[in-house]
């Protein structure tokens, strides 16, 4: 039988097949291979959270990891945040108690697109509160999600980890690298984070990544602009608690 | 025209006629990749693989395709392998997924890619479309593989992450931020170009040279 490749119908019916043969097996690969990178997100999150908390945690013993992410306190925020209002009354961020489940949720809908819910998280640490959050902002290509801590009174950053990026490779993407996210580490938190002057190391002072403005500026700006910000609303309304 | 047979494919692919050095395609992840060995070596396998198939695939049915829609399906096949090649890299290699972040995604406009499925693909059988992506991506990775193994030293002090320079290299400030960015690569694959194009030209001309010699001895 001799076809017509350039006929209509022939090119519609033909275009429809191999969409179908294509997508199929597209398919069953997506939903074979999503469980185990769901594994992975959740427990670098898991990981990430606890570190940013200064606990130790290591992706090694992920039962470890489990228990003591299992142990800590979690809430989540109701609708949308309006930053300028929080700003000027903390009691106006609206934040309720969530179970593990939500959170499971929320990470299998977010696992290829790092656009986290805000998860607020507290614990007690050698007899002291502990603070911390997952805040989620634009990058450079696309969203940055961090894990950032404070200690009791919100006054020192206790750790920051990076949970999702997609930043330029061997640029923006070394933020997830330890000698960046470990710079954070103690640093004050009234005036909020600033660039270090070229050979200086302030308080408050992060060092950006050469050839990746772009990224460190929303990697501070996640910091200013959302995750201190909350996280001081946070303490205002649960500090009382103990 | 004959048919090309796989060994000049290859020669074709991988030197006087290499994607990257000859017909200056893929030059946006040249310059964007290849700061670091072991994320080139990734990007450069994926692209290759891709290519592969996508190239045996279109192959394979081109004579179904209406010449008028053929785009369609180039994007469609070479989408399909890079979308197959990034969920097996999410799962099984998630720490290299997240270091070539965009990088994956971006090899559907990967301009070799597109280059041999619109070229080679539609005139030749399924097999030797195969072998034209594979060298095509071999080609690329030889000249991406070159510019990362010069690059990584100077820009993080270290090969594959293996430390060839001791640490104060990075931490006192004397590695090259220039060969941390793009526009290093600009550099260095002009240098590799002139290099490679001025021994090309001198064999042309040697070889120009023994066939007159050759004419002019006949003829005598």
């Amino acid at each position: 039988m001799r076809i017509n490749k350039d006929s209509h119908v022939f090119t519609i019916f033909f275009t429809f097949a191999v969409t179908l043969v294509l997508v199929f097996p597209l398919t069953l690969a997506f939903v074979t291979t999503k469980p185990i990178a769901d594994n992975y997100w959740r427990l670098q999150h898991w990981v990430k959270t606890l570190r940013s908390m200064g606990i130790s945690a290591d992706a090694a013993h992920p039962h470890q990891a489990e228990r003591a992410y299992q142990a800590l306190k979690k809430y989540t925020v109701k609708g949308t945040v309006n930053y300028d209002a929080v700003k000027a009354n903390p009691h106006s961020l609206a934040i309720t108690r969530v179970n593990d489940e939500v959170i499971n949720k929320a990470l299998q809908d977010t696992s290829y697109t790092g656009n986290l819910p805000i998860f607020f998280y507290s614990t007690v640490v050698d007899g002291q509160k502990r603070w911390a959050g997952d805040f989620t902002g634009p990058g450079l290509w696309g969203n940055v999600s961090l894990a950032v801590g404070v200690n009791a009174d919100g006054s020192q950053i206790t750790g920051v980890q990076v949970l999702f990026d997609v930043e330029t490779p061997g640029l923006g993407g070394r933020i997830g690298e330890p000698w960046f996210t470990g710079q954070f580490k103690g640093l004050e938190t009234s005036q909020g984070v600033v660039f270090n002057p070229s050979g200086q190391k302030l308080p408050n002072g992060m060092d950006a990544i050469a050839g990746a403005t772009i990224t460190s500026t929303a990697v501070r700006d996640i910091l200013n602009n959302r995750a201190l910000i909350l996280l001081k609303a946070f303490i205002a309304q649960k500090g009382g608690q103990s | 025209m004959s048919m090309p047979t796989f060994r000049q494919v290859t020669k074709e692919n991988l030197s006087v006629n290499n994607p990257v050095l000859v017909q200056v395609l893929g030059i946006c992840s040249t310059l964007a990749v290849t700061n670091k060995v072991v994320n080139t070596l990734i990007m450069t396998v994926g692209v290759s693989l891709v290519t592969a198939f996508a190239s045996f695939t279109l192959s394979w049915i081109r004579h179904l395709i209406a010449r008028r829609v053929r785009m369609i399906f180039q994007v469609l096949a070479i989408t399909f392998y890079v979308v197959l090649f990034q969920l097996i890299l999410n799962a099984f290699a998630p720490e290299v997924a997240r270091s070539l972040g965009p990088y994956v995604g971006l090899i559907i406009t990967n301009c070799i890619v597109m280059g041999r499925t619109e070229t080679f693909a539609p005139a030749n059988p399924p097999l030797i479309s195969w072998w034209d992506g594979f060298t095509s991506g071999i080609g690329y990775m030889a000249v991406l593989v070159l510019l990362s193994v010069i690059r990584e030293p100077l820009a993080f002090g270290t090969i594959a992450d293996f430390p060839i320079f001791p640490p104060q290299y990075v931490s006192d400030g004397y590695n090259w931020t220039i060969a941390i960015m793009a526009p290093s690569a600009f550099f260095l694959v002009a240098i590799i170009m002139w290099v490679f194009k001025t021994n090309g030209l001198k064999k042309e001309e040697a070889l120009k040279a023994a066939k007159t010699a050759n004419a002019m001895g006949g003829a005598a």
